[in-house]
């Protein structure tokens, strides 16, 4: 389902915000905005990117 | 383990037995009876594929600015430039693997739509993640046009595409197109009518050389070759390949290589993600522009401050207007029918029809029945879709959705069930057909039983006129709320009892935009016909029904038999178990039936309901008719969408339901 939404190894992914109550977390990748829950944001692996406040998958 | 990861695993299966393809398109495509060449338009949810295929075909067919609307496909004739064509609208897809439960796999329905040609619709400036359903697309061997659509919006973020060079890397005509304005739209269709004509008439020449070069590695290539020799050859193992596949290249639908690329989706995706990055990359020029005011304002929409309170303003705000507006309308129509409609149906129907009691009856059919529909039905639902609508297309209604989310898990469903949930206060039947907007059975079940509770206008109305004036209105405030924690309670017993699980939720969110009223006016006009034509009979026949039962007499011996349930549990005369049972007819009449009832059975000393009920009876009675079997047209809804046997279930599950809180209120009260 990521993989679908293009949350793919290599790509720079930046977090917006999170949703109240332990809602979704938005993510920001390219353009496009992706509201995913914290128990699969949780599995996404990320290390920062040097130089960009930014993260890249793994 | 991250989903990343296993979709990488997932890329080492053993390699297929390698032999020749032929890498042959089929010559003559499938056309539509008529002859004319079908085009199908294909695009990621939210991208405006609904938008551009009513700009390209005249019509409106379902959309919304929420992920995932489109919930049928939609087929029209057009005509452009003197060619017929047919253009069919397929849901949105990520991929051609898409799988929705219950639902064959996206490229099944592709397929079954038999395209000459696909028009690939493209978000122009997002091409990094929508490009690979293009090169998916273009892989089956069916002749492609690429929509770069969304170019306004590309272009108030400094992106600008290199359309020429893409169409080269793409091998496939592409236009850029702005759906909301209509622009490029038909010349993107006329330009797929046109390969469609080229692949049909047999022009074998002209079919090799539109098809493009494979971007992808050779030992990709390769294995995908060897399996479409197979395939040709039929010598396919059908565990690894679905028989739909089979079929599909059998009838001459789909090539060898087509039905290769589709049973190797998930050794060709990661490389057609990969093509597409580097040809974006070469394709777009970036300009550095301050973010567009839309851009900067969804992020606020759903960030707990100041989205939040938003949400709440928003919901409130909509809810008063749906009301405010509905109930004007009510009083406009509902008067235009006694002064102008009623006088003649009754001077008619009594002429027409002899038997007087049939005669009454019809009468409550045509008469009552319909003025139901013009006074309750038309002004708030009517109100309410275009209210949607506009909070739709806006985009603000995915952001409520992710606000909420959180919150509606714990009911077992995802934030985007309260779309339909806040419909169901307009009326339940269309807010039962907005659960396809869900995923699973079970989340649509779910929200459907809580539909059911949740009061229509028409049974708010039996509340409020029950009790504002007879009560005060704090007791017609404290009925909601008592019925808001029923629903609330049941939600949370119904997510325990039913089994399975909810799938987390991974959303696009859309960007805000402005709704524009044409569309706005025809999708609420979509919707709304759809429910006229749905609603119209069941109240017509339910009406015809009650008034029978009333005419005839036969309504005194289902008195007498729960008349023990009606005063032992609940603490209210029989009369008033019968308005609530025949109330299953026609909700908004709990409240005339129970007067015209009380009349009958107690004199004109009862044409008060203060006369014959006490204020605690008059709650109990508003909060179990608005919480116990839902209408009719409910029932009629729920058994179209899940079968019988559901439809039942839940609408006993609401019985049940009602009469224990019924029950436990009366003893509260102290009627009972």
């Amino acid at each position: 389902m990521l993989a679908a939404h293009g949350i793919r190894p290599g790509v720079v992914v930046s977090v917006e915000d999170d949703a109240p109550f332990g809602g979704p977390r938005i993510i920001r990748l390219g353009p496009a905005r992706l509201a995913i829950a914290r128990v699969v944001a949780a599995a996404i692996r990320v290390r920062p990117e040097p130089a960009a406040d930014a993260a890249r998958t793994r | 383990m991250s989903a990343v990861e296993a979709g990488e695993l997932a890329c080492h299966r053993p390699a297929a037995t390698e032999t020749e393809a032929s890498g042959e398109a089929p010559a003559a495509g499938a056309v539509d009876g008529d002859g004319s060449p079908v085009i199908a338009v294909v695009g990621r949810p939210n991208v405006g594929k609904s938008t551009f295929f009513a700009r390209a075909s005249g019509r409106y067919a379902e959309v919304a600015n929420v992920p995932g609307t489109t919930v049928s496909m939609a087929r029209r004739h057009v005509r452009l430039g003197g060619r017929a064509a047919v253009l069919v609208d397929l849901p949105g897809a990520f991929t051609l693997t898409d799988r929705s439960e219950g639902l064959p796999a996206f490229w099944e329905l592709l397929l079954a739509a038999r395209p000459d040609a696909i028009v690939v619709v493209v978000d122009a400036g997002d091409l990094r993640r929508h490009l690979p359903l293009a090169l998916a697309c273009r892989d089956l061997g069916v002749p492609i046009v690429v929509a770069a659509n969304l170019a306004d919006e590309a272009g108030a973020r400094g992106i600008e595409v290199d359309l020429g060079r893409l169409s080269q890397l793409l091998a496939a005509p592409v236009h850029r197109t702005i759906g909301r304005q209509g622009v490029g739209v038909l010349a993107a269709v006329g330009d797929a009518i046109r390969l469609a004509g080229v692949r049909s008439s047999g022009d074998r020449a002209a079919v090799r050389r539109a098809l493009p070069v494979p971007p992808y590695p050779a030992d990709v290539v390769r294995r995908v070759s060897a399996l479409a020799g197979r395939l040709a050859g039929g010598d396919v193992p059908t565990d690894h390949v679905p028989p739909e596949l089979l079929s599909a290249v059998a009838a001459g639908r789909l090539s060898p290589v087509g039905a290769a690329t589709i049973v190797a989706a998930e050794h060709l995706e990661p490389e057609r993600w990969a093509v597409a990055e580097r040809w974006a990359a070469q394709v777009e020029r970036r300009h550095a522009v301050r973010p567009p005011l839309a851009d900067r304002l969804a992020r606020h929409v759903t960030a707990p401050w100041p989205g939040l309170p938003l949400f709440a303003l928003v919901t409130l705000a909509s809810l008063g207007a749906t009301m405010a507006l509905g109930t004007f309308l009510s009083n406009v129509l509902g008067s235009a029918w006694s002064a102008a409609v009623s006088p003649v149906l009754t001077a008619v129907v009594t002429a027409l029809v002899p038997i007087p009691a049939l005669a009454a009856a019809t009468l409550w059919a045509l008469d009552s029945g319909l003025l139901a529909m013009v006074s309750v039905g038309i002004p708030f639902v009517l109100s309410f879709y275009l209210l949607l609508a506009v909070l739709e297309d806006s985009g603000y209604l995915a952001g409520a959705a992710v606000l909420a989310d959180r919150i509606f898990n714990a009911l077992g469903l995802p934030g985007r069930a309260a779309i339909p949930l806040l419909a169901a206060t307009g009326c339940n039947v269309p807010a039962i057909y907005g659960t396809r907007v869900l995923d699973s059975r079970r989340e649509r079940l779910l929200a459907s039983f809580l539909i059911t509770l949740t009061p229509c206008s028409a049974r708010s109305a039996v509340v409020i006129a029950a009790l504002a004036p007879f009560a005060g209105p704090l007791a017609a405030f404290a009925a909601f709320g008592v019925v808001g924690l029923i629903a609330l309670s049941a939600g949370l017993a119904a997510n325990a009892l039913v089994p399975g699980h909810q799938s987390p939720l991974v959303l696009e969110l859309p960007p805000l935009r402005r709704p524009i009223a044409r569309q706005v006016g025809a999708k609420a006009w979509f919707r709304f016909s759809s429910f006229v034509t749905t609603a119209t009979p069941v109240m017509l026949a339910g009406s015809f029904v009650l008034g029978g039962l009333y005419e005839t007499g036969a309504i005194g011996p289902i008195g007498d038999a729960i008349a023990p349930l009606v005063r032992g549990l609940l603490g209210l005369p029989p009369v008033a178990g019968i308005a609530l049972a025949l109330a299953f007819l026609r909700k908004e009449l709990a409240l005339q039936l129970l007067l015209v009832l009380a009349v009958a059975e107690y004199g004109a000393g009862a044409s008060s309901l203060a006369a014959f009920m006490t204020s605690g009876q008059l709650f109990v009675y508003a909060i179990v008719t608005a919480v116990s079997v839902p209408c009719v047209a409910t029932l009629a809804t729920l058994a179209g969408e899940f079968g019988w046997r559901s439809a039942l279930t839940v609408s006993g599950a609401t019985l049940g339901v009602a009469l224990a809180a019924g029950g436990i209120v009366a003893r509260l009260v102290g009627i009972a």
